[in-house]
C-alpha cells in the first residue's frame, strides 16, 4: 500500500517535532526514517501508525484519509524498539492475539488461528519457542516475536521504530539481513526508524534522512551518501573531515591559504566537507594543504593518520591505503578528491 | 568436605536465617501458640459452645461478612483511583496521591469519631440518608463504611508501582493489532495487574477483619446485628473470661489464616502463568 504523507506538522508545547514533512512511500517499499535523537522520526512513524495525530497535515493511504481512523483501523504492524511482548501469554498466545480480537463476524476459527500462529512462527524460524514465554526468550528471539504477532494481522502497512536499538551488534546484524530477507518474501510496505546510518544504508532501498522536525534529503543509500544534499547529511552519514574555509569570488580560503578546489555556489564563510578516504595523501608540494603526521594506526587494509595541517592547528583524521606506508612526523600534502563545500550556517 | 562447599557467593545465611527465626518466633509465633494454648485450658465441648453461640457467630459473621464486602469495594474503587492516579496528570494529583494515605496514618479513634459524626443522623451525610431512609451510623452499613475507609490505601498502595511500570506502549501495541479499549483492559492490562490487585485485596481484608478503632464509635456494638468478633473479645476480657475471649480469637486467627493462603495461592499460580522459571 502506497503511503502519503502531506505538510504534517506536530508540536509538542513550543517543541516543533515535526515541522512540515512531506513524504510518498510507493507500493512494496523498504524506507528508512534515519536522523538523530529529537528530529522527529519517530513521531512521523507513530502519525502513520495512528498512535499520535498531528496539529496539522494529512496522511493518506492509497489515496484515503488515515488520520480518519484510530490505531485498530489502519491495518498497521507496529514493532516497538523493547518489544513490548504480553509478559503474561505465551509466545503462541502472543502471535495469536490479533487473530484473537477481531470481531466476531470475522474471526477465525480456533484451528484456522493455530494454523496461521505455526505459519507465522515458521517465517521467523522460531516455531521451538511457541510454548515459551517472552521472560525466557534473548533479545533477537523477542523482537522477532514481537515482528510475527505484528504480521498476524496480515497488515497492509510495516512499520519499525528503532527495531535493533536493543540489541547487541552480533544479533543486530543477523536480524537486518534477515528483516532484508523476509521483505523480500512478503513485500508489505514497510518503514523502520533507525539513528545507526550504517543500518539504514544497508537494508532500506530509500532513505529518509531527517533533522530537526524536517526532511533535509530523501534518496537511495548510494545516493545519500555519494551525493548528500546539505551540510547536516555530509557530517552525519559517514565520517567526514569538515574545514572551515573562505569563499570570495570563486576562490577558496582556509586561512590565507588558497585550496585548489571548486567553489561550487557557496559564497562567504563556509564549510569543507570531505570523506576521510577522499582526501589523496602525497609529497609536500603536491597538494594543496599540508600537515606533518601526527600518529598513525593501521586496520586491515588502511593505514588512518591524524595530521595536523601547517598553518592552524587543526588536526584531521584520514584513511588511506597502506601501499605508501607514513610514520609519525613525516611532512605530507593533502588534496581533497572528492568533496563538497556549503555555505556555513 | 571440602571448603568449597562451606563458600557461598552471598555469605551469611546461617545468621541471617537464625535471626529470622529467632525474631518471627519472639514476635509472631511465641504469642500466637500461647493463644492456642489457653484455649487448651477449655475442653473441647466448651470451646465448641462458644464458638457456635449465637453471639459468637454473629460477631464472626459480621466482622468476616463485611470485611470480604468492603474489601471487594475497596478492590474496585482502588483500581479506579489507580488508574486516575498513575495514567492522568491533572492539577491537585500530588495531593490525591497524599490523600490516599491518610487512612493509613490517622489513628484509628480518630477516624471512627469523624465517621460517626458524619454519618449520625444529624450529620453531614448522615441528614440527608436518614431522609431517604437510610440509617448508616449505629448499624452494620457504619462498620462497612469503617471497613472502606481504613482499607483503600493498600489495594491503591499495591497496584500502583505495577501500573506504573506497565508500558504505555503494551496498549498501544494492543490497539495497532485491532483490539478495542475493553479488549486490551480484560486481555492486556487486568492479567498484569491481577497479582497486585489481590494482595491489595488480601492486605484490605485482613485490616478490616482486625479493625476495632474505627468500628467501634460507629457500630452501635448491639449484640448480634452490629457487634464485631474484636469487640466481643474485649468484652469477653474485661468480664475476665479469658478462655472464651481466646477461643473467638483462635477461630479469627484459623480462619483469617485460611483467607489469606487462600489468596495467595490464587496469587501464585496467576503469577506463575506470567513467569515461568
Amino acid at each position: 500500500m502506497a503511503i502519503e504523507v502531506k505538510n504534517i506538522v506536530k508540536k509538542f508545547g513550543s517543541f516543533a517535532a515535526l515541522d512540515g514533512v512531506d513524504l510518498k512511500v510507493a507500493d512494496g517499499e523498504l524506507l528508512a526514517l534515519l536522523g538523530p535523537s529529537g528530529s522527529g522520526k519517530t513521531t512521523l512513524l507513530r502519525i502513520i501508525a495512528g498512535l499520535d495525530w498531528p496539529d496539522a497535515g494529512e496522511v493518506k493511504f492509497d489515496g484515503q484519509d488515515a488520520l480518519a481512523r484510530g490505531a485498530g483501523e489502519r491495518n498497521v504492524g507496529f514493532v516497538f524498539q523493547h518489544y513490548a511482548l504480553f509478559r503474561h501469554m505465551s509466545v503462541f498466545e502472543n502471535v495469536a492475539f490479533g487473530l484473537r480480537v477481531q470481531p466476531r463476524k470475522i474471526r477465525k476459527t480456533e484451528a484456522q488461528i493455530r494454523a496461521r500462529v505455526k505459519e507465522l512462527l515458521d517465517l521467523v524460524q522460531l516455531d521451538w519457542l511457541a510454548e515459551r514465554y517472552p521472560s525466557q526468550l534473548s533479545g533477537g528471539q523477542r523482537q522477532r516475536i514481537a515482528l510475527a504477532r505484528a504480521l498476524a494481522i496480515e497488515p497492509r502497512i510495516l512499520l519499525l521504530d528503532e527495531p535493533f536499538g536493543a540489541l547487541d551488534a552480533k544479533v543486530r546484524k543477523e536480524l537486518r539481513q534477515w528483516l532484508r530477507t523476509l521483505h523480500e518474501e512478503i513485500h508489505v510496505t514497510s518503514i523502520f526508524v533507525t539513528h545507526d546510518q550504517e543500518e539504514a544504508l544497508e537494508v532500506a532501498n530509500r532513505v529518509v534522512v531527517m533533522d530537526k522536525g524536517k526532511i533535509e534529503q530523501i534518496g537511495t543509500p548510494g545516493d545519500v551518501y555519494d551525493n548528500p544534499a546539505s551540510a547536516f547529511v555530509h557530517g552525519f552519514i559517514g565520517e567526514s573531515i569538515v574545514l572551515p574555509v573562505d569563499v570570495q569570488g570563486g576562490q577558496v580560503k582556509l586561512g590565507h591559504k588558497l585550496l585548489n578546489v571548486e567553489a561550487g555556489n557557496a559564497v562567504g564563510p563556509s564549510n569543507l566537507f570531505v570523506r576521510r578516504h577522499d582526501m589523496q595523501i602525497g609529497a609536500v608540494g603536491e597538494g594543496s594543504l599540508e600537515g606533518t603526521v601526527r600518529r598513525v594506526r593501521t586496520f586491515g587494509p588502511i593505514q588512518r593518520a591524524d595530521i595536523a595541517l601547517s598553518g592552524n592547528d587543526t588536526l584531521v583524521e584520514i584513511d588511506a591505503p597502506r601501499d605508501r606506508p607514513l610514520t609519525a612526523g613525516d611532512a605530507v600534502s593533502l588534496q581533497p578528491r572528492r568533496y563538497r563545500i556549503f555555505a556555513a550556517s | 568436605m571440602s571448603a568449597a562447599k562451606h563458600r557461598r557467593t552471598l555469605p551469611g545465611f546461617g545468621l541471617t536465617m537464625g535471626l529470622t527465626l529467632t525474631w518471627l518466633s519472639i514476635i509472631v509465633l511465641i504469642p500466637l501458640a500461647g493463644l492456642v494454648l489457653k484455649t487448651f485450658e477449655l475442653s473441647f465441648d466448651q470451646f465448641w459452645t462458644i464458638i457456635t453461640s449465637r453471639r459468637t457467630l454473629n460477631a464472626l459473621k459480621t466482622s468476616f461478612g463485611l470485611a470480604f464486602l468492603a474489601a471487594s469495594v475497596n478492590l474496585i474503587a482502588g483500581m479506579i483511583i489507580v488508574w486516575a492516579l498513575t495514567r492522568y496528570r491533572f492539577p491537585g494529583r500530588r495531593i490525591f496521591d497524599a490523600i490516599v494515605d491518610i487512612p493509613f496514618a490517622l489513628p484509628t479513634a480518630v477516624a471512627g469519631v469523624a465517621l460517626t459524626s458524619l454519618f449520625a443522623q444529624n450529620g453531614w451525610l448522615g441528614a440527608p440518608l436518614a431522609e431517604l431512609g437510610i440509617k448508616v451510623a449505629f448499624t452494620p452499613i457504619g462498620i462497612f463504611v469503617a471497613m472502606v475507609f481504613i482499607g483503600i490505601p493498600f489495594v491503591v498502595r499495591t497496584v500502583q508501582p505495577v501500573l506504573q511500570d506497565i508500558d504505555r506502549e503494551i496498549e498501544e501495541v494492543s490497539a495497532c493489532l485491532g483490539a478495542n479499549r475493553w479488549q486490551t483492559i480484560w486481555r492486556v492490562l487486568l492479567p498484569s495487574l491481577l497479582p497486585a490487585m489481590l494482595t491489595g485485596f488480601a492486605l484490605a481484608f485482613a485490616r478490616a477483619v482486625g479493625e476495632y478503632g474505627s468500628v467501634i464509635f460507629i457500630a452501635g456494638n448491639l449484640p448480634n446485628i452490629s457487634e464485631i468478633a474484636p469487640l466481643l473479645i474485649v468484652i469477653r476480657l474485661s468480664e475476665f473470661r479469658y478462655a472464651d475471649a481466646t477461643a473467638i480469637a483462635v477461630v479469627m486467627l484459623l480462619t483469617s489464616f485460611l483467607v489469606i493462603f487462600a489468596i495467595n495461592r490464587i496469587q501464585r499460580w496467576s503469577q506463575s502463568r506470567m513467569v515461568r522459571p
